[in-house]
């Protein structure tokens, strides 16, 4: 027989002799897992082989439709005025419209003509025919273009100032090998003389061709989408302002979204875990390079500043036998956030009798600060105008930073009368914080333009981030984010 | 003839992506996995979930294994006592550690019977440990840890870790004296 002691001791090291080193498991049949048990994790494998491979070609596709929108954006020549026609004679005519956009110089060659005409109609009603007196004899260096004829329909009246210009395509270095370019590059490329040279007078309003050279110009120059034809028709603003790039302010209001995963809330929930949407301010600086006529891509960056409350319960044992003379007992608690936890120290005070032990549930109400940096890039596409207003909306993908946070226990209180909160302090703020994430940005924006150079407007974005905030095991927070404010911008 | 696989060559086949040889390191080392589970949690239901989780990580960072720095068991039982940490730390998050228990009694108990007790019944008296005195006699006494690296895991003080290991030591001699000892053995079993 032996001792109490001797009995521990003896346990204990029975325990760690027999683990340590580890030992044989033959005949330890008990320790068998079940037997679809590696099905299991082979059925598991094999679900996260295809969720990842289904991740990746969401991506891919995604991707390929980012790249394939950006590149018909940067060179789809097409017009939306109804068409430009080139007719020889009514015989041939080469649209370019999006059904046929390109009209090479060999195909005008093939004409052999110098009754050419230039059409600009628009809703199937023709407003400008000019002919283009087309010369081969003199090369295609320059192509006098004279407006010399008017058209009307039921509706619409119009009149031509009658002006030559030159289509001067040798200013483009790109254009010694014609041969190789659209036709409507080729003008696209065209003057910038035309917009001082004439007006078009209707009865309801006088157009000032700066403005049919500016569709023509832009439209050749921009690329629309299909889907952004229907606003294209022409348009109202005057862009003898406009310029390539602007530099753009914004500030205003964001909103922090939680978005905790269904392990992480499980686990929380029996603790009465709660937590505040995130907010507070940002302000951002932005530089526009103008593509065309309604887009521009930009980068940006964006300072900001969130705050947010969580709180939950949290059980400790009052051992009055491990209490200071002051009947003051302090605890370490882990406290949850929807970051991640943190580590705190809690004195309690005890002013009545109680017994040895005591389980005190102690609600614990924290308060968070967060400082983010932000860095997009984004395309900004106008979709409306009427008068000086425009409608746009963004797309792009940017950046985060966590730059800062803070935590502070606001303040705690126990279940029990008798035990007061004494005083708080928090020993260690959140770990496995992403600092760095990716998100996508969308948004919209309404615009008023009260000088040629300068505007003025509110937006909305809505960014998300694609990585978590807080990843730690089965537990992850990602964040979307809201930002409305205001604008100014000026270009230049 | 059927030639001997080292692990190495298993693994090497994983990566080229031979399920076969998974299911062969699976059998070679599951008996081992299954027994670190059963000491850190508390029944064989959980153990079972925490080991399919463990292979699902192994499989995931096979990658990962440098042989030059660990045997493949002790790398891979590592992936297991991580799993079976994070599991407890998911299912209870505020109460980590449990109250003393008193123990006031003093009787004596047959040394033979403690040199008799199987690996299965030594296992049942450490899943028997309330939580936080398990996890930190487990990681301890058995899996080598120290008490700033336990203190580190759990999140918990270094002064913590120690009280835990010593209350366990206590449950375990409360184990044997509030119970006729062959009567605690059974009652671990249960």
């Amino acid at each position: 027989m032996i001792t109490l002691n001797q009995s521990t001791m003896s346990l204990y090291n029975k325990i760690k002799n027999t683990f340590n080193p580890p030992p044989s498991l033959k005949g330890e049949d008990w320790l068998l897992p079940s037997d679809d048990l590696f099905d299991s994790i082979e059925s598991s494998i094999q679900n996260d082989q295809k969720m990842k491979n289904r991740g990746i070609w969401v991506w891919l596709l995604s991707l390929l439709f980012i790249s394939g929108t950006l590149s018909y954006l940067l060179t789809n020549n097409n017009t939306n005025l109804g068409g430009i026609i080139l007719t020889n004679k009514g015989n041939t005519e080469y649209h370019t419209s999006s059904k046929s956009s390109v009209v090479n110089v060999n195909d005008i060659n093939k004409l052999n003509s110098k009754n050419l005409f230039f059409k600009v109609a628009s809703d199937n009603k023709e407003i400008v025919t000019s002919k283009i007196d087309y010369n081969v004899e003199k090369s295609i260096t320059s192509v006098p273009i004279p407006l010399i004829s008017s058209t009307s329909d039921k509706s619409t009246s119009v009149s031509v100032l009658e002006k030559s210009f030159n289509l001067n395509t040798r200013t483009d270095r790109r254009n010694r090998n014609l041969e190789s370019l659209d036709f409507t590059s080729v003008v696209g490329c065209k003057n910038s003389n035309i917009e001082e040279l004439v007006t078009i007078k209707t009865k309801r309003t006088s157009y000032n061709l700066t403005r049919i050279a500016g569709i023509n110009c832009s439209l050749f120059r921009e690329k629309v989408p299909p889907f952004f034809h229907e606003f294209s028709h022409l348009p109202k603003k005057d862009l003898s302002h406009a310029s390539e790039w602007r530099l753009k302010f914004s500030s205003g209001t964001s909103n922090w979204n939680f978005s905790l995963n269904n392990n992480y809330i499980t686990t929380l929930d029996p603790a009465d875990f709660r937590f505040s949407k995130g907010v507070g301010y940002f302000i951002e600086l932005s530089i526009e390079k103008m593509l065309s006529q309604r887009l521009s891509l930009g980068i940006s960056g964006l300072l900001e500043s969130s705050s947010f409350s969580s709180g939950h319960n949290s059980i400790v044992d009052y051992d009055i036998s491990n209490e200071t003379e002051d009947q003051l007992n302090q605890f370490d608690v882990i406290m949850a956030s929807p970051i991640g936890f943190l580590e705190s120290n809690i004195v309690v005070a005890r002013s009545t009798d109680a017994n040895e032990h005591t389980d005190l549930t102690i609600d614990l109400n924290n308060s968070h600060s967060i400082t983010n940096i932000d860095f997009g890039l984004y395309a900004q596409i106008e979709l409306l105008q009427y008068r000086n207003f425009s409608f746009g909306s963004q797309l792009g993908f940017g950046f985060n930073y966590l730059s800062n946070i803070s935590n502070s226990l606001d303040y705690f209180s126990t279940s029990e009368t008798g035990f007061i909160s004494h005083s708080s302090e928090i020993l260690k703020n959140q770990s496995h914080l992403n600092l760095l994430r990716s998100y996508i940005n969308f948004g919209i924006n309404l615009e008023y333009n009260f000088s040629g150079s300068t505007s003025f407007g509110v937006n909305h974005h809505f960014r998300q981030d694609f990585n978590p905030i807080y990843s730690d095991g089965d537990f992850n927070t990602l964040i979307s984010r809201q930002l409305s404010g205001f604008y100014v911008k000026k270009s230049f | 003839m059927q030639t001997y696989k080292t692990d190495i060559n298993l693994i090497n086949e994983i990566l080229k992506g031979n399920q076969t040889a998974f299911r062969d390191l699976y059998d070679r080392h599951s008996k081992g996995h299954m027994l670190t589970c059963l000491r850190y949690v508390k029944n064989r239901s959980e153990a079972e979930d925490v080991l399919q989780e463990s292979y699902i990580m192994i499989y995931k960072n096979l990658e990962k294994y440098d042989p030059s720095k660990a045997q493949f068991n002790t790398w891979s039982n590592r992936v297991v006592i991580n799993t079976c940490l994070m599991n407890l730390r998911k299912r209870n998050v505020f109460r980590d550690f449990d109250n003393i228990i008193d123990i006031s009694s003093k009787l004596t108990v047959n040394a033979d019977a403690i040199d008799n007790l199987s690996l299965q019944d030594l296992t049942n008296f450490i899943t028997n440990l309330p939580k936080g005195y398990r996890t930190v006699f487990n990681m301890y006494v058995i899996d080598g840890y120290k008490h700033s690296e336990i203190a580190e895991y759990l999140k918990i003080s270094v002064s913590t870790s120690k009280t835990q290991l010593m209350k366990a030591k206590q449950m375990l001699q409360g184990m044997i004296i509030s119970n006729d000892y062959s009567q605690s053995i059974n009652y671990v079993l249960i």
